[in-house]
C-alpha cells in the first residue's frame, strides 16, 4: 500500500503544475454544460414541464453533472494506449507492482488536484443557483449517493483501464476516449437526463452500466429514485465492477504476452 | 494575389494527397475514426429524438426544423473541424513546446497556413455526408420551400461562418504562446465553436449580444438556417459579412502578434 501512496502523492504534485490546463479544461466543460442549459431553458420557455422534469429539476440536474463527473471520472483513455503503443510501459511492467493499482493511484492522485481546483468554483456557481438547487435536493440520500459515485467511480475506471488494453491489438489509439464518450453522451445521461427517454427503450439504458457514471447519482440526489430502487441496483453496479476488473485482468494478461518493446 | 491563391491551392491539394495516403495507411483505424464520426452521427439523432418525444417545439423550431440545424451544423463542424483543427490547430501547442513551429517559420510558406490548414483529415467526410442526408430528410418532412436568393444568402452566411469558425480557432489556439501547458487551448475554441449547433432563440437578452457580436456563434449555423428557413430575413447578409471581414483580420493581425512572443523550444 505505502508504495502506491507514494505514486499517488507525486501525482497530485505532478498534476499541480498543470493548473493552467485544468483551468482550461473546466472553462470547457462549464461551456459545454452552459450550451445544454440554454437548449433545456429554450425548451422550458414553452413548456411548464417536460417528461417528470420542471425547470429547477433541469438545472440542478446540470449543476450536479460536472460535479459527479469529476467524482466518477476516469482518464486512463488519454494517456495509456499511447504509452502501450509507444512502448513506455516497458519500465513500469518490470517494477514490483500490480498494474491497475499503479493505475488507479495515478488517476486518484490527478483527481485529488482537479477536484482541489473544481469545489471551489461548484461552490461559487452553487450560491447563486442555491434556490434550484435545494428545492430537489434530499440530504438524507447522499449516503447512497457517495457509495454510488465511490462505486460508478471504480466501475468507469476499469472500463476505461480495459477499453485502453485494447490498445495491445488495435493500431488506433485516440479513438478509444471518443467511443467512450460517445456511449456517455447518451446511456450515462450526459446528452439528456435518462428519464425522458420513452418507456419502450429505457429497459436499455437501465441494464446498462453507463448510468451510474453521471444520472444514477444525481437522480438519488434529486430524490427521484426510491430506496427499493437503489437497493436494486447495488448489486447491478457491483456485477459490472466485477465485469470490468475481471475483462481488465485477463486483457491485460493476454495483452502483456503479446506485447513487445525495443530500446533502452 | 490570385497567383498566390493558387500556388496555395495547389499545396494544399498536394498536402490532401499525402494526408489521404497517411490516413488511409492503418485501415483499421481508419475504419475505427469512421466508426467514431458515425457513432457522433447517432447520438445526434437520438438526442433529437428524446426531445421531441417530451415537448412537439423548442423556441418555435419543429422536430423537421431542429432536423435541418442539426444536419446543417454536422456539415458545418465536420468542414471547420477537418479542415483546420484535427491535424493542423490540435498540433500547435506540441509545435511550439518541441521547437517544431522553428521549421515552419523557416519555409517560404506562411506559417498562418501551415499551422492551421496543411494537412486535412478525411475520417469525417461520412460524418459530412450524414449531416447532408439528415438536412434532406428535415426539409423532406418539414415541406419547407425556399427561393434562390435565399439560397444563394444561405451560402454565402454560411461561408462567413466558417470563416469566423476558422479565426475563432486561430484566436483562441494562438493564446499558447503565452500560456505554457495548455495544450488544450485549441479544445477550447472547437467548444466555443460547437455552441454554433444551438438555434439562436436559446440565447436570451445578453448572451444573445454576446454570442452575435463578440463571439458571434449564432451567424455560423442558426443564422444561415434561419434565412434558409424563411425565419430570418436576407439582410442579415451584410451584417454577416462585415463580421467575417473584421474576425478575419482580427485573427491575422493577433496570429502576427503572437509570433512576436514565440522564442525556440528547439536545440
Amino acid at each position: 500500500m505505502k508504495k502506491y501512496m507514494a505514486y499517488f502523492r507525486a501525482m497530485i504534485t505532478s498534476h499541480l503544475e498543470y493548473r493552467g490546463a485544468l483551468l482550461i479544461w473546466m472553462l470547457i466543460e462549464l461551456i459545454s454544460v452552459g450550451a445544454s442549459v440554454f437548449i433545456w431553458l429554450g425548451i422550458f420557455s414553452s413548456s411548464d414541464q417536460v417528461g417528470t422534469f420542471h425547470v429547477t429539476d433541469i438545472i440542478s440536474y446540470y449543476f450536479f453533472l460536472p460535479i459527479i463527473g469529476a467524482f466518477t471520472s476516469a482518464s486512463v483513455t488519454d494517456t495509456l494506449p499511447r504509452e502501450i503503443r509507444l512502448g513506455s510501459i516497458s519500465a513500469e511492467i518490470v517494477k514490483p507492482y500490480n498494474f491497475s493499482y499503479f493505475r488507479l493511484a495515478h488517476c486518484l492522485g490527478s483527481k485529488i488536484t482537479q477536484l482541489s481546483l473544481k469545489i471551489p468554483v461548484y461552490l461559487f456557481i452553487g450560491f447563486f443557483l442555491w434556490a434550484f438547487i435545494q428545492a430537489k435536493l434530499n440530504w438524507a440520500m447522499l449516503p447512497f449517493a457517495l457509495i454510488f459515485v465511490c462505486l460508478g467511480f471504480l466501475m468507469h475506471f476499469y472500463f476505461d483501464y480495459g477499453l485502453s488494453l485494447l490498445a495491445f491489438w488495435v493500431e488506433d489509439v485516440w479513438s478509444f476516449g471518443l467511443l467512450k464518450r460517445i456511449l456517455l453522451l447518451v446511456f450515462g445521461g450526459l446528452a439528456f437526463p435518462l428519464s425522458l427517454v420513452p418507456k419502450s427503450f429505457a429497459w436499455i439504458f437501465d441494464v446498462l452500466p453507463f448510468k451510474f457514471i453521471y444520472y444514477f447519482p444525481i437522480a438519488i440526489l434529486q430524490n427521484n429514485i426510491s430506496q427499493k430502487e437503489i437497493l436494486f441496483s447495488l448489486p447491478q453496479i457491483l456485477f459490472w465492477l466485477m465485469f470490468f476488473y475481471i475483462i481488465s485482468r485477463l486483457l491485460w494478461s493476454k495483452g502483456l504476452s503479446k506485447y513487445g518493446a525495443y530500446g533502452q | 494575389m490570385v497567383n498566390n491563391i493558387s500556388r496555395y491551392l495547389k499545396i494544399w491539394f498536394k498536402m490532401a494527397g499525402v494526408s489521404m495516403q497517411l490516413e488511409t495507411e492503418y485501415r483499421s483505424s481508419f475504419i475505427l475514426e469512421i466508426l467514431v464520426e458515425i457513432g457522433f452521427f447517432v447520438v445526434t439523432l437520438i438526442n433529437i429524438a428524446v426531445i421531441y418525444s417530451n415537448v412537439p417545439l423548442v423556441v418555435g423550431w419543429t422536430k423537421w426544423e431542429a432536423m435541418i440545424l442539426m444536419g446543417m451544423y454536422m456539415v458545418f463542424s465536420e468542414i471547420v473541424l477537418g479542415l483546420a483543427f484535427i491535424f493542423n490547430l490540435r498540433t500547435l501547442p506540441d509545435k511550439i513546446t518541441k521547437g517544431d513551429l522553428d521549421l515552419i517559420l523557416l519555409k517560404p510558406i506562411d506559417s498562418q497556413f501551415q499551422v492551421s490548414l496543411w494537412r486535412p483529415y478525411f475520417a469525417s467526410f461520412p460524418s459530412l455526408l450524414s449531416g447532408i442526408v439528415v438536412i434532406f430528410v428535415g426539409f423532406a418532412q418539414s415541406q419547407i420551400r425556399f427561393n434562390i436568393i435565399q439560397f444563394l444568402t444561405f451560402i454565402l452566411i454560411f461561408l462567413c461562418g466558417l470563416l469566423i469558425a476558422y479565426s475563432l480557432g486561430i484566436i483562441i489556439s494562438s493564446l499558447v504562446f503565452w500560456f505554457i501547458n495548455a495544450d488544450s487551448l485549441p479544445d477550447l475554441a472547437e467548444e466555443v465553436i460547437f455552441l454554433s449547433g444551438r438555434p439562436s432563440g436559446v440565447f436570451p437578452g445578453f448572451w444573445r449580444y454576446l454570442f452575435l457580436l463578440i463571439i458571434p456563434v449564432i451567424i455560423m449555423v442558426s443564422l444561415p438556417v434561419e434565412v434558409l428557413t424563411g425565419k430570418q430575413s436576407v439582410l442579415w447578409l451584410p451584417f454577416a459579412v462585415i463580421m467575417a471581414a473584421i474576425f478575419l483580420f482580427l485573427s491575422r493581425r493577433f496570429w502576427l502578434f503572437a509570433l512576436r512572443h514565440y522564442s525556440s523550444a528547439s536545440s
